[in-house]
């Protein structure tokens, strides 16, 4: 085992001194992943430029209509009317941001100012506080302009007032003492609004909005929360390709600069050369992932929320890797045809699994072709661990491809390479 | 030490080795010399163990545990890696050999110091000149103490000071009796290292002995070259005829023929004896030199 850390010591240190390699194990990778988040990002699977608000209205008043009317002409909302259990199911999958619920009784309560009770339910996930924030606000200036529509035309206020009245008059519930006192007070109030001058209203504003009750619908976290979630696996991906690419030729390079003879005349066995490599590229390939992951999350917040999965996912890929970097280093003899042979077959590797286009924006065809592409099975096991929110069940396929496709290369590169050796 | 037996090695239709039987003694410094593509590296390779022979055997004495702590080797090509300094170069391969710790310090330290680069040891290898790295090359093939040591034609490509320091450090371990298989291609290197030399040639040993028995075996005459100090009328008081301004004589008796010269009276520029060499010894075995 000490030989083993010994040889795999030298080939990282190694690698780390040649920036160019450096470069393409790490900062390629880094940087396919801050572009093409960027580019996905900004065309629309980001924050959205309106929020999308479905509203439930129960109370079906002339009232309620105009507020939704009211509300609907703001740009900020892309406004549809649902059922209360489509809204509650569209926000909870996340296909809206929030509800708005205008219960039975709404109008009639704004009008009369009744603040004590809640006719406004906002239905929205917790973790959107900023978007919770806005609704509120545009909630409060609607019903705001809504009253001030009233006091500008108090016509309509009068109605009601008249209205009422007559409810008092006939009403067996009301005491007649009491029926008088009610009467004194709308007689009054009519007398004001008929009497009143509107444009003292059009500039004044109320001290209290509209009570809103905010219900909590925690979202069903079923896509990725932003683009990087999709571009930091394919990334850790392109960095898997560098690392089999520099170690692969790295064996190449041994032959051609004479350092194999040296390794094989030491008192080591072949199995401990090749397993030293195999443990730096496994190192290496890990390592390079975590950095990108710890990236990822702390500067885009991409999910590390179940550290076992994806250890799970990381390690098959890097060991895939590895058997596939054995079965590269003998595609050649020197360091030209195993780099560029290599290259070619990881770059086709990578174009069908998912390295270049999403999985998820494939076309049907394309995504059978993906399944003959191990970087495809090294990204759907990452994604599964971040935010498929696959099951321990669903990573076994992955898991099991990446495995045993990483054992079977492993085993024909060195059995070629021994062969080879004599 | 070590007995090659029936050594055969092809690769395709090329016979690289054919057959060679060597018997090399405890701290003898043994030769083989041949052209290139003569089968000296795959006989080196076979004995070290990293080609297998098509037939025959390799054997050592005294082989217990893994031989392989009991040779070092220095390859044609440079082992050593660029990328790493000279110190770290000779602590990776040391560790490799189970030096660790002291040991381990004080071996590099040891290596480095006879292969002159004590003062370099912290830069990399990619920045040595050609004669450095040969130098490198040798200090990790020495680090272990190997009583049985390989010399892949050691001095190819490399500057007159670091040939030298390499020819003093070899000196200096057949003087502590270490056991050396030198192979080379320049009959100088042989004829000052070599006890007993090996010529080979397409796979096969032409001749084998100390380097005096097989010049005096296979080198022929000696040729003395006497140059006429004037334009000579009277050459009938010379021994030998004349041929321009000068006497050539190919003798077997080279101190003969000078004191003949001396004893007749006439005035000479010069006088040179051109003993056989290695590669007169090459040429008459082969048809061919050397640097073919």
């Amino acid at each position: 085992m000490k030989a083993i850390l010994t040889l795999a010591f030298k080939d990282i240190k190694l690698l780390l001194r040649d920036k160019a390699g450096l470069f393409w194990v790490i900062g390629f990778p880094l940087i396919m992943a801050l572009f093409f988040g960027a580019i996905f990002g900004s065309s629309g699977s980001g924050d959205r430029a309106s929020i999308k608000l479905l509203l439930v209205d129960e109370d079906r008043s002339e009232y309620s209509i105009k507020y939704i009317t009211k509300l609907s002409a703001i740009e900020t909302f892309d406004i549809t009317q649902v059922p209360l259990d489509s809204a509650t199911l569209l926000v909870r999958r996340g296909k809206a941001s929030a509800y708005v619920r205008l219960l039975i009784g709404f109008g009639k309560a704004q009008q009369q100012f009744q603040s004590d009770e809640s006719y406004i339910e906002l239905g929205v996930d917790p973790s959107r506080s900023f978007s919770k924030e806005i609704i509120r606000g545009m909630l409060t200036k609607v019903s705001f302009e809504m009253m001030t529509d009233m006091f500008s035309n108090p016509k309509d206020l009068l109605s009601d007032i008249n209205d009422d009245m007559k409810a008092i008059d006939t009403s067996s519930t009301i005491a007649d003492s009491q029926k008088v006192k009610l009467k004194k007070f709308f007689g009054g109030l009519s007398n004001f609004l008929e009497n009143y001058d509107t444009s003292m209203m059009q500039n004044n504003s109320m001290q209290e909005g509209p009570k809103i009750v905010t219900k909590a619908i925690t979202q069903v976290r079923e896509g990725p929360r932003s683009s990087y979630e999709i571009t930091f696996p394919s990334a850790i991906l392109w960095a898997l390709i560098g690392c089999t690419s520099a170690f692969a030729v790295s064996i190449v390079t041994e032959k051609t600069k004479g350092t194999y003879v040296r390794l094989r005349i030491a008192p080591i066995s072949r199995a401990q050369i090749l397993a030293g490599k195999g443990l730096a590229a496994f190192v290496t390939i890990i390592s390079v992932s975590v950095i990108l992951l710890v990236f990822a999350n702390l500067v885009f917040g991409v999910r590390l929320d179940n550290p076992v999965k994806l250890a799970i996912a990381l390690c098959s890929s890097a060991l895939c890797f590895v058997g596939l970097m054995m079965l590269i280093s003998v595609m050649g003899k020197t360091e030209q045809a195993v780099g560029g042979g290599g290259m070619a077959i990881m770059l086709i590797m990578s174009m069908t699994g998912g390295g270049m286009i999403p999985l998820f924006a494939m076309p049907g065809w394309m995504l059978t072709v993906s399944n003959f592409s191990l970087v495809k099975w090294g990204i759907v096991s990452l994604e599964g661990a971040i935010w498929r929110g696959y099951s321990y069940s669903e990573m076994i396929l992955p898991v099991s491809v990446l495995l045993g496709s990483g054992i079977f290369l492993f085993v024909i590169g060195t059995t070629i390479l021994i062969k080879r050796d004599g | 030490m070590i007995q090659l037996q029936n050594l055969k090695k092809q690769y395709g239709s090329i016979l690289a080795v054919d057959s060679i039987s060597l018997d090399i003694a405890k701290g003898e410094t043994f030769g083989l010399l041949g052209p290139n593509g003569a089968g000296k590296t795959t006989t080196i390779n076979m004995i070290v163990g990293i080609v297998k022979p098509d037939s025959g055997e390799v054997r050592f004495e005294n082989k217990n545990g893994d031989f392989r702590f009991a040779i070092g080797n220095t390859p044609q090509a440079l082992a050593i890696y660029e990328d790493l300094t000279a110190e770290e170069n000779l602590n990776f391969f040391g560790k490799l050999y189970n030096l660790s710790g002291k040991k381990l310090k004080e071996r590099v330290a040891f290596a480095l110091d006879l292969v002159g680069l004590e003062s370099r040891k912290k830069d990399f290898a990619k920045t040595f000149s050609g004669g450095m790295k040969r130098r490198l090359n040798l200090a990790c093939a020495i680090l272990h103490d190997p009583q049985i040591l390989l010399f892949d034609e050691p001095t190819v490509g490399v500057d007159p000071q670091s040939r030298n320091f390499i020819f003093d450090n070899i000196e200096i371990m057949k003087s502590e009796g270490k056991t050396i298989i030198y192979t080379t291609h320049y009959m100088e290197e042989a004829e000052r290292l070599c006890d007993r030399v090996a010529i080979v040639d397409k796979g096969n040993v032409l001749a084998l002995d100390t380097v005096d028995a097989l010049i005096s075996t296979y080198g022929g005459a000696s040729v003395v070259v006497a140059e006429l100090a004037h334009e000579n009328t009277e050459t009938s008081s010379l021994p030998y005829e004349v041929q321009g301004d000068k006497i050539v004589v190919e003798t077997t008796n080279p101190l003969e023929v000078v004191q003949k010269l001396s004893a007749c009276g006439d005035t000479f520029k010069s006088i040179h004896i051109n003993r056989a060499d290695l590669e007169k010894v090459f040429l008459n075995l082969t048809g061919r030199s050397l640097r073919d």
